[in-house]
């Protein structure tokens, strides 16, 4: 009968136990991901870098450059807005499927066709830009993550993806929108200069210094690297985990002032399988970029185009703590 | 200090549960980083904390006899 009892007590313990480690879960997973990392106040500034020769939304003649004063017959590099203009109307013009302005031009195509053996369905957004600020960022409120709609429209985006989820990790780079908010380096980061050119540098090879020398103006620390050198890459041995077929967000890089959002929908049977990082890097080497980069992906992954959804999220998509969109410029 | 032994029993023990679970689900996702994290770092400085003590009063109570 003692030792019954004992019995009893002892497995009384072990509840005791289950609960305190259930109750202790639950407090980590508040501090870990649910509540909101709070982003230092309002970064430091990184002065963009000027490059007269490559920087084409310098528009500004008052200052004559030491180019100009050697040979005033070389062909100056033509502006963003001259190069695309073919893309860019007069007037704000906006259809389902298109958004063009003075300022940018966004083109997005539904494509749905067999890839590897399954239904795959994504969403292409061809974006050309006349100056870098329409190419920005945002965080979730202060108040806690958001859906991308929610950011997106608050934001007055035309067309916005969902970002790095630079919350969930501590140890990652975030620069926004010209502004550096946190050192770091987890993975394989993607550079977007303030000249246009975007770069993914691999990781442990991220120098911050470097790249805020360099005008850096966003920054993603999430990956893998797509493309080499805008060949497609098969070895992702070190994201395996990530590497199976899921829905998927990423950035493409063409030339400074055109690049494509692309939102691969996923785990829904008979609409889309999603795709794994091979078909995803092979994906970027047809539409032609140079670079490509992955971001959040999962059920993160949500494009929404002119307030609305653009994709067909997984599990009507999560919160999220930042967004990648395209906007007018900021006057 | 029995009852102050068994409560570094029980932390210990439920330590070791999250850090455990926290190992396998980090397998399965790495990019929650559900261990490089400093929340799971200081329940690591005190795992070891309460695991010394643990083994110490356990040497304690069998060299006792």
């Amino acid at each position: 009968m003692k030792r019954s009892k004992r019995h009893l007590t002892f497995a009384g313990h072990l509840m005791v136990d289950l609960l305190l480690f259930a109750a202790a879960l639950l407090i980590f997973a508040y501090f870990h991901h649910v509540r909101p990392q709070p982003i230092p106040d309002e970064g430091i500034f990184i002065p963009p870098v000027i490059d007269t020769e490559t920087d084409s939304t310098n528009t500004d003649t008052d200052f004559p450059t030491d180019t100009e004063n050697k040979d005033s017959s070389e062909e100056k590099e033509p502006t963003w807005a001259e190069k695309f203009s073919e893309k860019f109307s007069e007037t704000v013009r906006k259809t389902e499927t298109s958004y063009q302005s003075p300022n940018c031009a966004i083109f997005v195509e539904k494509h749905s066709e067999s890839i590897g053996g399954s239904e795959v369905t994504y969403y292409v957004a061809d974006i050309y830009i006349t100056d870098i600020s329409c190419f920005r960022t945002a965080f979730s409120s202060s108040s806690g993550y958001e859906p991308v709609l929610n950011i997106a429209e608050r934001n007055n985006a035309i067309v916005a993806i969902s970002g790095d989820y630079y919350a969930i990790h501590r140890t990652t780079s975030v620069i926004r929108n010209g502004r550096l908010y946190r050192e770091g380096n987890k993975g394989d980061v993607c550079v977007l200069y303030s000249n246009g050119e975007m770069d993914v540098i691999a990781k442990n090879s991220f120098d911050t210094a470097q790249v805020v020398a360099a005008g850096a103006y966003q920054t993603w620390d999430f990956g893998p690297n797509l493309l080499n050198n805008g060949q497609a890459i098969n070895d992702f041995s070190d994201y395996s985990s990530i590497s199976g077929r899921n829905p998927r967000t990423a950035i493409g890089y063409y030339e400074p002032g055109h690049y494509c959002f692309v939102l691969v929908d996923g785990r829904q049977s008979g609409y889309s399988s999603g795709l794994t990082l091979s078909q995803m890097s092979s994906l970027f080497e047809e539409l032609g970029c140079k670079e490509a980069y992955n971001l959040d992906g999962g059920q993160s992954a949500v494009m929404t185009f002119q307030g609305k959804w653009a994709n067909q999220p997984y599990k009507n998509g999560r919160n999220v703590s930042d967004i990648i969109y395209i906007g007018e410029p900021e006057s | 200090m029995k009852l102050f032994f068994r409560i570094l029993a029980d932390i210990t023990l439920i330590l070791a549960a999250m850090i455990l679970t926290f190992w396998i689900i980090n397998l399965f996702n790495p990019f929650m980083e559900f261990l490089d994290n400093e929340i799971t770092h200081g329940l690591l400085l005190l795992f070891s904390i309460t695991s010394a003590g643990t083994a110490l009063a356990l040497l304690w109570q069998l060299t006792k006899k």
